[in-house]
């Protein structure tokens, strides 16, 4: 049975149980990492970056894994990681049987698959750091076959698989992400007999569940043609997941990756870094009687700071700690067995004599529902599907119509064969004419029935390289009760004038066609915290003060373009009449009301008035000669609360605003 | 039973929060022989609601309920009147069988004095308003109906101040930029709650019903992770976990106090008692990185909750600034990159503000972006660009649709439109259908009439009964878009492909648009069936159909009577729903099937071709629509010529 048989299986089950993406985490990845160490791999070069150091390919493979490796640590903690050479003469030091003692001949397994840890990540990194040291290291180290001899491929799939099977969890995602620049390790006599051991070897690594991502380095003295050896090799899942295999379809060749600069090699990897794995896999209805399969993917999720976890010293190691939750019937000291319980109101009938904690009825009444009443007041009975409702313009999506990140479908042929070419038309004539769909939806069994939008995306490449992959993205709407009103309904409104200023700065700062980039901005609480975490976990100091925000606003450049038109329209937005009509407009409409009470402090004083008396008064040291209400707007307009706040408060946070 | 001094008029329940026990008073409630006054009432109502809330300013409500039989003593009216206006007191009387007005129907055999009283009450809400001026007078009924509606809860989310800044406010304050701005949700996600479990406790004569609490214990695994027991527990399936109070065995409950904080760095630990590292330092407010066009925004990306920012209410001068702002960048057809931080030292956020111009207000709104650890970049196999082993682009495949398939897809596309497919405005044109403002969490409404249900009924006898229809009226297409999907072909509930050289596509799109009668015969069975089905769906919608028509069967299980020829000019569209309500039985399926056969051939024969194809389109539809039944359609189609239309040539 092909493998992604048994994969699919387990999707299912999983998605029965569980309603959140809790089981994503909880399958564990593992990654093994298989290096050529060949000598055109260890051959030194300039290394772009730094002219002062050398670097090679197989550098440039490791750096990238210990990269990845540093990443997973903190994103997948319980995920598995391994590194494998080949094409090296280094052999195993232990004669004991542990993982990778009993592999192939030149192969070597550099770090056994493993969970990984701040010792294992270290050791990576000295090595590293060796090599700058001494370019030589790496090839003393792993020393190369030579006479451009080389292992035959089906050895290196038997030695990943062997290493696997050791070392890899049964239901973990298994993954051997393969670089190498050599695209015709077999030339020569013997050829066609090689190629053939390395497609049934790599068969069968298949079929014992793993994926084979390769990346291929090609470079301008060396390129690199998959049609040599490769493209009659490798399967056609090798790049793309489970839900893509189609054996019967030996016609279309898998897309392989092709690295013309080995400094994009780190980039591509974390491009593959989470195993791709689908969130759901749904019928789509389009219409009575015509359905097609689609699988959905998060794309978009946010990543949050690991938050702390309980241990327990067991003495030798620190283990984490796991909560239960139980119901217990106060009254008997008894915990309760779940499927006993039902759902209702909280809170007796307050009938006299009644504990408010309980409900006594006669018997056969059944004022209470059961879990399986509540599972379908949630669903309304609707079994997991999405349901067409028919198609709107573009432009009825309205950018407040967001309550959550949307999700990525794409179709699966496996659950409805036809459902490729039926997406692909629906997506085409959705994108020529505009369109987005509108659908009822249920992605997860016993969650509620959501409306979607269905955004057309066509398949689009950009200059990195990177693929926008066809498909919809299906976006939640809001229902009713999740949209507040508008709390303010009236305002004062800029004069033209006033708009024009603005807009000059405005103009100054826009960026022609540029569009938010999320690549550019890296979570600075997130990146703050991880660094502190590896630091500490490293045993090294973490110097906050060396930490970089990517997000915070470029300051000085802000000024440099803007500063004097933001001045000159500060000026206009004082000077606004709207501003003053509405301001005084509003006194008279309060007058009556405000009869007789203390007269507020003038909110219309020029700030700038207000704050040099603020300032000439803090220098002279009496400041509590100012009254409250003349501190309060000065205070306001620095962004922070007055309320509550008593004279000594204010006097002292206007000292602190005024010495930060 | 006389309270301050009025007859006959009690405070029965004190105003408080509704609960069980509110309705079991209720329940109990026994009424007296002799009558009060419901002006009393209302005078009484009114002082113990300012007694109760003093100088608060909540919306305050009076509801008379009366089925309006008693005597009314019309005297001091205009001080109560003007007592219910200085409060700002929303008024309502809810007549039980009063005429209703809005929904009109007369009530018949009332008693004088009950007409007498329901005009009296009628004349307050009289356009003129010269008594109360925000009464609502309304019918029990429409209470009632009104009550199930599903009603959405107005949350008031407080506004929040913060400020927006350009460049830096700190050491170069002219030439930056500073708005005191408010802020607060737009779209706030509502989850549907049912609050407390109880235990069900098996006592003879008497059940009781506790509320439980909530406890939580705390376990290790003492074993050692990298031993193969692990493996095996990963295996396990975990299905009953939640369910079942099982524990595993191997597990130590430990003492909450034991605990010690710590992270986990891989598999390295990571002690911090605090249980935080430090925090970025930040400070509150929301930054303008950069303005881009705004169709280059992907919607896609949205990740949470919109959020409103209005310049501060109380400061014109904020307004007109943010007004300003919102004008240049609505007129450029900007959005800005922003960063929100929320309270000083809290975390950042990415996203965008977009301009909105309002009737009386210009506001920015904003939503959150993801940071580059958010995106996830999977790969997928293109859906056009298929390469051969040989390296050519391959253009004909089974997962490339062809000419024929794009174009019926835009038909079905334009079919399914629903930008003229809402209600009528006032000048009779149709909008969109579907608005997010009516559109209803199901979950929510669906659990609180539960709860209602559940207090006033014994779940026993009386069940729960279905959704309010407001609640599912989005739930399926409006009628007026025929999903004119019809020949994909279903077997063991799979859509399969057919063969390439049948030149029939899969998932066959036969929309309106393109119904035009093929000249030659159907050259072969599916087609003609497709065309069926097609032309029947459009015409179901329009016709009208006919009540009865003689069963053409006796309905003991005998096998049906041979068709006389006779028994053509019986046959009548009518009849179709009733036949296929019997072929929903498996047994007489296949002795319809038989008697249709006999059917055509002696419509055929007698020259009744019509009445034949109508029928069968009727059939059609009937099956094809709901309820419905496919299967046998399927059945049907199945046959192939002996139950397709005639056509003329045949004829």
């Amino acid at each position: 049975m092909p493998p992604y048989d048994e994969w699919n299986k387990i999707d299912e089950e999983e998605e029965d149980e569980l309603q959140d993406l809790s089981h994503l985490e909880s399958k564990k990845d593992v990654i093994l990492f298989c290096i050529d160490c060949s000598e055109s791999m260890l051959e030194l070069r300039e290394d772009p970056n730094d002219p002062k150091v050398k670097t090679c390919h197989a550098y440039t493979a490791l750096d990238a894994a210990m990269q990845i490796q540093k990443k997973k640590v903190i994103v997948g903690p319980n995920d598995l990681v391994g590194i494998l050479l080949f094409n090296t003469t280094r052999k195993a030091e232990s004669t004991s049987r542990t993982q990778g003692s009993e592999i192939k001949r030149n192969c070597y397994v550099y770090q056994p698959i493993g969970p990984l840890s701040a010792p294992k990540i270290q050791e990576l990194i000295q090595l590293l750091d060796a090599f700058r040291e001494d370019p030589h290291e790496l090839e003393s180290n792993f020393p190369p076959m030579t006479d451009g001899k080389r292992v035959p491929m089906g050895d290196v799939f038997t030695s990943c698989n062997w290493v696997i099977r050791d070392g890899a969890p049964k239901t973990a995602t298994k993954r051997v992400f393969l670089i190498t620049n050599e695209d015709d390790p077999h030339p020569g006599a013997g050829s066609k007999q090689l190629k053939n051991s390395s497609r049934t070897t790599l068969i069968d690594l298949t079929q014992a569940g793993v994926t084979v991502e390769p990346f291929f380095i090609s470079t301008p003295d060396k390129p690199f043609d998959v049609s040599k050896f490769y493209s009659s090799v490798l399967l056609p899942d090798s790049l793309v997941d489970e839900d893509d295999v189609d054996p019967a379809d030996p016609s279309v060749l898998p897309e392989s990756i092709s690295i013309s600069r080995i400094e994009d090699l780190l980039m591509q990897m974390r491009f593959h870094e989470s195993p791709k794995r689908a969130l759901f896999s749904i019928p789509f209805e389009l219409a009575k009687d015509f359905t097609i399969g689609v699988k959905g993917y998060s794309l978009v999720t946010e990543q949050k700071r690991g938050s702390y976890k309980y241990f327990f010293d067991l003495g030798e190691r620190m283990e984490v700690v796991t909560t239960r939750t139980v119901y217990v019937d106060e009254g008997r000291q008894a915990e309760v067995d779940r499927t006993k319980m039902v759902y209702g109101t909280s809170g007796g009938t307050g009938a006299e004599g009644e504990d408010p904690g309980k409900r006594v009825v006669k018997p056969g009444q059944r004022p209470f529902y059961s879990a399986e009443d509540i599972k379908t007041f949630r669903t309304l009975g609707r079994e997991p599907g999405l349901k067409l409702l028919g198609f709107k313009d573009l432009s009825e999506l309205e950018f407040g119509d967001n309550v959550k990140h949307s999700n990525f479908i794409y179709p699966n042929e496996m659950s409805f064969s036809g459902s490729k070419r039926t997406f692909s038309a629906l997506l085409k004539s959705m994108a020529k004419k505009k369109k987005i769909a509108l659908a009822l939806g249920v992605t997860r069994r016993n969650t509620t029935p959501m409306f979607y939008a269905l955004l057309p995306q066509e398949e689009r490449v950009d200059e990195a390289g990177w693929t926008d992959p066809a498909g919809f993205h299906l976006i939640p709407l809001p229902f009713a009760d999740d949209i507040r009103s508008a709390a303010v309904e009236r305002g004062a409104r800029a004069s033209e004038s006033v708009k024009d200023a603005a807009r000059a700065w405005i103009d100054k700062l826009s960026v022609k066609n540029g569009a938010y980039p999320p690549d550019s901005y890296p979570n600075p609480a997130l990146a703050f915290h991880n660094a502190q975490l590896q630091a500490m976990a490293f045993g090294e100091e973490f110097n906050p003060e060396e930490f970089e925000d990517l997000s915070a606003p470029d300051l000085d450049m802000i000024h440099r373009r803007v500063g004097n038109l933001v001045e000159a329209w500060k000026r206009a937005v004082a000077n606004d009449e709207a501003a003053i009509s509405f301001e005084t407009a509003k006194k008279e409409k309060e007058k009556p009301a405000k009869a007789g009470t203390k007269r507020k402090a003038d909110t219309d004083m020029d700030m700038d008035v207000m704050e040099t008396e603020i300032r000439s008064k803090f220098s002279e040291g009496k400041l509590n000669k100012l009254t409250m209400d003349q501190m309060k707007p000065f205070i306001k307009s620095k962004g922070m609360s007055v309320s509550g706040k008593k004279k000594a408060d204010l006097v002292a946070m206007v000292e602190e605003l005024l010495t930060s | 039973m006389n309270q301050g001094g009025y007859e006959r008029i009690e405070e029965y329940i004190p105003i408080a929060q509704p609960s069980a026990g509110t309705l079991a008073r209720l329940d109990a409630l026994e009424p007296t022989d002799e009558a009060g006054d419901p002006l009393d009432a209302l005078i009484v109502a009114i002082e113990t609601q300012v007694a109760y809330l003093g100088k608060k300013k909540w919306t305050r409500n009076i509801v008379v309920v009366t089925d309006g039989e008693n005597p009314i003593e019309v005297k001091d009216l205009d001080g109560t009147v003007s007592e219910l206006e200085e409060y700002g007191v929303n008024f309502t009387v809810i007549g039980i069988d009063f005429d209703d007005a809005t929904f009109p129907s007369k009530e018949q055999d009332k008693s004088p004095i009950k007409v007498e009283n329901e005009s009296w009450y009628t004349k307050l809400n009289k356009e003129d308003r010269t008594y109360a001026p925000t009464a609502f007078i309304g019918t029990c009924a429409l209470a009632l109906r009104e009550i199930r509606r599903p009603d959405i809860k107005v949350t008031g989310t407080t506004l929040t101040g913060t400020t927006l800044r350009l460049g830096d406010n700190d050491s170069r304050p002219d030439k930056a930029m500073q708005i005191n701005i408010k802020t607060r949700s737009e779209t706030d996600s509502e989850d549907e709650k049912m609050d407390v479990d109880e235990d069900e406790n098996g006592v003879p004569k008497e059940v009781t019903y506790v509320q439980l609490e909530r406890d939580t214990e705390y376990y290790v695994d003492p074993r050692d992770h990298n031993s193969d027991e692990e493996d095996v527990k990963m295996e396990e399936p975990d299905e009953d976990e939640g369910l079942s109070n099982k524990v595993d065995p191997a597990l130590e409950q430990v003492d909450k106090d034991d605990r010690v904080r710590g992270f986990k760095y891989g598999t390295t630990y990571v002690p911090c008692p605090d249980g935080r590292l430090d925090r970025l330092p930040t400070k509150h407010g929301i930054d303008i990185c950069g303005f881009f066009p705004k169709k280059n925004f992907r919607r896609e990306l949205a990740m949470g909750e919109v959020q409103y920012i209005w310049g501060d209410p109380d400061e014109a001068v904020q307004q007109v600034a943010i007004s300003s702002i919102t004008q240049a960048m609505y007129e450029k057809g900007v959005m800005a990159i922003a960063r929100w931080v929320p309270t000083d030292d809290k975390d950042p956020k990415m996203g965008v503000l977009s301009p909105c111009i309002g009737t009386d207000v210009d506001c920015l709104l904003w939503v959150g972006m993801p940071f580059a650890d958010d995106v996830r970049k999977y790969t997928f196999a293109s859906l056009d660009h298929l390469v051969s082993k040989k390296g050519e682009e391959i253009t004909e495949h089974p997962y490339i649709p062809t000419e024929n398939q794009l174009e019926a897809m835009d038909n079905f596309v334009d079919n399914m439109d629903l930008m003229e497919a809402g209600d009528k405005d006032e000048e009779g044109n149709r909008g969109p259908w579907f608005e997010t403002p009516l559109s209803y969490n199901p979950a929510i409404h669906r659990i609180k009439q539960a709860h209602f249900h559940a207090l006033t009924s014994d779940l026993a006898i009386n069940p729960l009964p279905p959704p309010h229809p407001e609640l599912l009226k989005y739930w399926t297409p409006p009628s007026s878009c025929p999903q004119t999907i019809t020949g994909c072909h279903r077997r063991d509930g799979h859509v399969h492909a057919k063969d390439d050289d049948d030149d029939i596509f899969l998932l066959d799109v036969k929309p309106r648009a393109s119904r035009v009668k093929k000249a030659e015969p159907a050259s072969s069975q599916s087609k003609a069936a497709d065309e069926t089905e097609d032309e029947s769906e459009d015409e179901a919608g329009a016709k009208t159909k006919p009540t009865s028509t003689p069963p053409p069967k006796n309905d003991c299980g005998n096998p049906l009577p041979t068709p006389a020829p006779s028994l053509s000019p019986q046959i009548n569209p009518g009849r179709a729903p009733k036949l296929m309500s019997r072929a929903a039985r498996p047994r007489r399926k296949v002795e319809l099937l038989e008697w249709f056969e006999v059917l055509r051939e002696t419509c055929l024969k007698e020259d009744e071709i019509d009445a034949w194809n109508t029928f069968l389109k009727e059939l059609c539809a009937k099956c094809t629509t709901e309820p419905g039944n496919c299967q046998f359609w399927d059945e049907v189609q199945r046959v192939g010529r002996k139950l397709s239309l005639i056509s003329d040539q045949e004829a």
